[in-house]
């Protein structure tokens, strides 16, 4: 039943139907990507100046 | 498991009435994808002028036009403006447009900061602009902004960083956005080995940026620091090193150069299978191929400056990993070249441009591969090869494929078809004189003359003012473009059907012509044999 529900809710690449549910997920990306961009750039600084 | 592709979409809503609510307030999609598109001819038509002022001076040997500290703006300024202000934000346009409705989402994932990327651009590039007024003038140490040469100049390099960091603060929304939507918002079905080609190369673009467009931040805000805050990071004289400038502005420019290209790459692998009603040859390899490229601009650019003046192990590394980048660009060539063989093909004008593109592009590219070997740099560095080289990649690759998108998309975005005689008029007219203009410029380039000087031995006036000539024809043929489109979106008589092309494939195409405001409200139902790689097995 719990895998017939998860069938219902997630496509088959477990990415929700519901387009609020996707668009959370979205927010969340985006807060991962820009926290990439502020590690590269972190990154770029720290070899900088420890150099 | 396949269905009927539905059509879903909210005709009641329509675009908000009010240019200040439509165009300033924008979260669409596609308002937003205009506004980025036009934004870009703008500037492509004001780095064009600077070009044909460059060229006129050119034109014969001796001083004419211009004094020659105002050549080096004009020179610096081009650069920028077309880099960051044309090409740029063209494929951000093309993106924002194409992008949702390829995948099959109702919009971008984060509407809010997209409208915050946009409008960034015109407070970013007014600021840059503003500078040929300034007292002391615009900057003029070259669009790659080398100390201790940048620094010698006036106020203007402080308004050129606030204006880089906000051009790349808009890159970088851009890119989250970009990414957030590809990941997050594809309709259920469509699985990533089933995204355009297009969508990938944005995707694998949107990495790019992200990773390098801190780097070219954290390096000018050092350059700031330097000029104006007695810091000595590339200061010699105070234990800095200058050469360190260079390495990490490269590191930042070899992968925008790919920023620059493989969007372009995308729009191809979209146009060529459907004016040559085939699938795309190789559909896998073509994105491991995009993937490739852009994992290896990670590792080539000290080939920007070889003659700086490094160990030779670094020299023969960076030269064999340059080298190494033609594999997967050729593999994408052969793929285009294949796609077309034995096809049904037929040459609207977005196909005369994307085989236009596959032509002109492996001539920079080959050029390129010149340019990449160690011995023969020291000879071409910093000469008219140098320039002709990098214009075969970034006009008849980048521009040209961004053009041959408009052709291609213009009849889903109005939802009229353009004048096909006026489209075919504009690519001859503008594929002979970019050749006329570019490709003289090799010979200089192998003669000697330098680049980024306003005046030459009179040994180079011939091939010189055959350029110029060139410059201006491929100049005044950008205006038929603008007809074009002024023509296609309000004087068209001629409605475009959904499908518009005959054999054109994908998600986009089931969407009416003009594409309603609001598309994909509801996720479509996939139907892989709609799909342009629905049923791929190579």
């Amino acid at each position: 039943m719990a895998a017939m529900q998860g069938h219902q809710v997630m496509s088959p690449q477990r990415r929700p139907d519901s387009i609020e549910a996707r668009r959370a997920a979205a927010r969340r990306t985006a807060w991962i990507m820009g926290g990439v961009a502020a590690a590269c750039l972190l990154a770029f600084v720290l070899h900088i100046v420890l150099r | 498991m396949a269905h009927a592709a539905s059509i879903e979409h909210d005709e009641h809503h329509s675009a908000p009435s009010g240019f200040f609510r439509r165009w300033v307030c924008s979260t669409n999609h596609k308002d937003i994808g205009t506004m980025y598109l036009v934004f870009s001819l703008t500037m492509f038509f004001i780095g064009g002028s600077l070009a044909m002022t460059i060229r006129a001076e050119l034109f014969e040997p001796g001083m004419q036009l211009v004094q020659p500290y105002f050549f080096n703006e004009l020179t610096t300024m081009h650069g920028l403006v077309m880099i960051f202000g044309a090409i740029m934000p063209a494929f951000v346009g093309l993106a924002n447009w194409m992008l949702p409705m390829m995948v099959g989402a109702p919009d971008m994932a984060l509407p809010r900061m997209n409208n915050w990327s946009f409008w960034i651009l015109p407070f970013a590039f007014a600021l840059l602009l503003s500078t040929f007024f300034m007292a002391g003038g615009a900057p003029a140490g070259g669009w790659t902004m080398y100390p201790p040469l940048v620094l010698q100049g006036g106020d203007s390099i402080a308004f050129l960083i606030f204006s880089i960091h906000l051009m790349g603060i808009s890159s970088i929304m851009g890119a989250i956005n970009i990414i957030a939507t590809v990941l997050n918002m594809r309709a259920p079905g469509m699985d990533l080995l089933k995204m355009p080609i297009f969508v990938w190369s944005w995707l694998i673009t949107a990495f790019l940026l992200i990773a390098v467009m801190p780097v070219l931040a954290g390096a000018v805000t050092m350059l700031l620091t330097d000029k104006y805050f007695g810091t000595s990071f590339f200061n010699a004289a105070g234990g800095g090193d200058p050469v360190m400038y260079q390495h990490v502005f490269w590191f930042f420019g070899h992968p925008e150069v790919y920023i620059m290209i493989l969007p372009a790459f995308g729009i191809i692998s979209e146009i060529i299978p459907t004016f040559s009603r085939k699938p795309l040859f190789g559909y896998k390899a073509m994105v491991y191929a995009l993937a490739c490229i852009a994992f290896l601009s990670f590792t080539v650019w000290a080939h920007h400056m070889f003659t700086v003046g490094m160990p030779l192990g670094g020299e023969l590394f960076f030269m064999y990993a340059t080298m190494l980048i033609a594999i997967p660009t050729g593999v994408k060539v052969f793929n285009w070249v294949t796609t077309m063989w034995r096809g049904s093909l037929s040459f609207e004008t977005p196909m005369l441009f994307a085989i236009a593109f596959v032509i002109l592009f492996t001539i920079g590219g080959f050029s390129g591969v010149m340019l990449a070997l160690v011995p023969a740099d020291f000879q071409y560095q910093d000469t008219y090869f140098v320039v002709a080289h990098f214009h075969y990649v970034l006009v008849t690759g980048a521009a040209f494929a961004i053009m041959g998108a408009v052709y291609y998309w213009i009849p889903k975005w109005s939802g009229n078809m353009y004048s096909e005689t006026l489209g075919k008029v504009h690519f001859w007219s503008s594929v002979i004189s970019v050749n006329v203009l570019f490709f003289p410029q090799h010979f200089l380039g192998l003669a000697g003359m330098p680049r980024r000087i306003p005046d030459y031995n009179v040994a180079f006036a011939n091939f010189n003012m055959i350029s110029s000539i060139g410059g201006f024809w491929f100049g005044a043929s950008q205006l038929l473009f603008i007809g074009m489109i002024v023509h296609c979106v309000f004087f068209s008589k001629k409605r475009a059907t959904s499908e518009v092309w005959e054999t054109a494939h994908g998600l986009e195409w089931t969407l009416p012509s003009p594409a309603p405001h609001h598309s994909f409200t509801v996720p479509p139902l996939i139907d892989d044999s709609k799909l342009a790689h629905g049923d791929v097995t190579h």
